[in-house]
């Protein structure tokens, strides 16, 4: 893997729409080789105008796009590259392959002809990406799973300097939507290719960003490492677009009778296993506030697998509850009643344990 | 039957034809991509055929073509005699009169294209003409083949922009209509049935294989 320095995407585009929406978004991102931003939002945020932007398929009113050392667009000096000379391929979230070439012309489509080598690169992203017996049949003839498959290839295949991918997994089906970003993720590492990866999907976010920008009405709110902004969200429109669980990065070190176990920091945590994960792996624990209990001392035999000891260090009123955050090595929050508060007499400071059931442990793995 | 005046509409028609798609497709491509803002003007210039008097326009062809206008004295000075009452006069007239027949159905086809695909196209490397030549040509098949087959048989079938411009030549512009006019004014109605009669046939049969074409009889229908 190509491990030069890392290409800084730059972007600050405003647009006006006559619905009334507004772009103002400015991105500064260090991609590396094979790295992935995710543009995470709710819908309506702008991400998709963003990435079309990046793709020189729409024109800002003003700004800058940058990729690089290459200005792609800068309306203040008339600059303005169009796609073809940009080399970021495109794919769309519903497949758009030519209808009139089969599987194996559409992947060859973008691939210029005087190209050395163009064959075998190919042929590696069709081995990759299993297309290689789709070769003789139409895009009609295809499954969803496939033509998705199809399109990345036929993206790749062009050896784009930057892959934008908008929502491409949005419309398959879960087992399959799993596969493809596991293979999408070893694609973009094998090719050392750079990709921005539009997504409202939160699992999607943690599953294949490396970075995040959380985008919210026009504007990039935050910017940064995917577990850093999940921990630390900038303000409370980033934490709620991002959800309200507390998201953990920690490793896999044991498997077994249903449960996971999963090293965050010096803790282990104890997961039901939902979905097959393997000793080592990379994951992130989610925690919902309402799932976390508060004990102030020893429940004796209690069902919830994880015992968290840890000292209280805010509590926040939330409408009818309170919010008590604990420091038990990596922040976790939980929503109790004020009744509950007051009978436990918690105030900051206080030594408590945070109690989780394993079956309310959500682990994301990274693919 | 007046086989030479058949034969005769049968090469204007098939020129006609010809023309109109080395020059049709451009325009219907302006049409439909263009930017620009005034181009429903275009539209409307290139629609006009459909509801003017042919009288009318083959007036204007006339005048534009004929000594009193530069263009058809160039002409003249170029190739040796005028434009009007020739075959060529004819063509110009014809590729006029026909223009909304093809460029119509080739733009109506051309914008079907889902534009992801274009975007896709561009994307991947491909130039904004590439791109029409690989993707949006062979998509708009139906729609060439239609608009070829109907400026093919308006041409077989016009009459008054032929009289104004080319007048009634035998072997150089009198075409299948006017003969069957001809026909009539000599109270040879027996000839004038024989042609009208193929000439109905032929555009009979014209219009059902367009038809069946826009039914995807024979081509199957793109996804």
């Amino acid at each position: 893997m190509d491990q030069a320095a890392p290409v800084t995407l730059h972007v600050q585009a405003a647009q006006r729409f006559s619905g009334g929406f507004t772009l103002a978004a400015s991105l500064d991102a260090a991609l590396h080789a094979g790295a992935m931003l995710v543009l995470f939002g709710p819908s309506g945020a702008g991400k998709t105008t963003m990435l079309r932007q990046i793709a020189g398929l729409d024109r800002p009113d003003e700004g800058v796009v940058r990729f690089g050392p290459d200005v792609w667009c800068d309306t203040a000096r008339s600059i303005w590259r169009p796609p073809q000379s940009r080399r970021a391929a495109v794919v769309f979230q519903e497949p758009s392959l030519f209808p009139h070439l089969t599987v194996r012309d559409n992947i060859r489509y973008g691939v210029r002809a005087q190209s050395e080598n163009a064959g075998d690169d190919v042929a590696a992203i069709e081995a990759m990406l299993g297309t290689a017996d789709l070769g003789n049949r139409h895009p009609r003839a295809l499954s969803g799973g496939e033509a998705q498959r199809v399109e990345l290839a036929r993206a790749l295949a062009t050896r784009p300097r930057l892959l934008l991918l908008d929502e491409p997994f949005a419309s398959l089906d879960a087992p399959t939507r799993l596969r493809l970003r596991r293979d999408v993720r070893a694609l973009l590492q094998a090719t050392a290719t750079p990709a921005v990866l539009v997504t409202h999907d939160r699992t999607e976010a943690l599953a294949m960003g490396d970075l995040i920008a959380v985008m919210i009405d026009g504007r990039v709110r935050q910017l940064g490492a995917v577990a850093d902004v999940f921990t630390r969200p900038a303000d409370a429109a980033v934490a709620a677009a991002l959800g309200v669980e507390a998201v953990l990065p920690g490793r896999v070190v044991g498997v077994g009778d249903g449960l996971v176990e999963v090293s965050i920091g010096d803790l282990v945590l104890h997961a039901a296993e939902r979905e097959p994960v393997v000793r080592g792996a990379d994951v992130y624990a989610c925690i919902r506030a309402e799932d976390v209990t508060i004990e102030t001392r020893s429940a004796g035999q209690a069902s919830a697998r994880n015992h968290l000891a840890g000292r209280i260090v805010g509590i926040a009123p939330e409408g009818p509850v309170d919010r008590v955050t604990v420091d038990c090595g990596f922040a976790i929050d939980a929503l109790i009643t004020r009744r509950s508060r007051e009978e436990l007499q918690l105030s900051p400071g206080a030594r408590v344990t945070a109690a989780v059931k394993a079956t309310a442990i959500h682990l994301v793995p990274r693919v | 039957m007046d086989w030479s005046a058949l034969w005769l509409s049968v090469r204007l028609a098939s020129a006609t034809s010809a023309a109109l798609l080395v020059g049709g497709v451009p325009v219907a491509y302006w049409i439909v991509f263009s930017p620009r803002r005034w181009k429903y003007i275009v539209e409307a210039i290139v629609a006009l055929p459909l509801v003017l008097p042919p009288t009318v326009l083959g007036f204007y062809v006339l005048v534009a073509i004929g000594p009193l206008s530069p263009v058809g004295r160039a002409y003249a000075r170029v190739v040796g005699h005028g434009l009007p009452f020739t075959f060529e006069g004819l063509l110009v007239a014809s590729v006029l009169y026909s223009l909304p027949f093809a460029v119509q159905p080739f733009s109506t086809e051309f914008a079907a294209v889902d534009r992801r695909l274009l975007e896709a196209s561009w994307s991947l490397g491909v130039s904004r003409a590439a791109t029409f030549r690989r993707v949006v040509l062979p998509l708009s098949v139906r729609g060439l083949v239609t608009g070829i087959v109907l400026s093919f048989a308006h041409t077989l079938g016009e009459f008054g922009v032929v009289l104004m411009v080319g007048g009634n030549l035998p072997g150089a512009t009198r075409t299948v209509s006017i003969s069957i006019y001809d026909a009539v004014q000599s109270l040879d109605y027996a000839a004038a049935s024989r042609t009208s009669l193929l000439l109905l046939a032929v555009s009979f049969a014209i219009l059902t294989s367009v038809y069946a074409l826009q039914r995807s009889v024979w081509i199957k229908p793109r996804l």
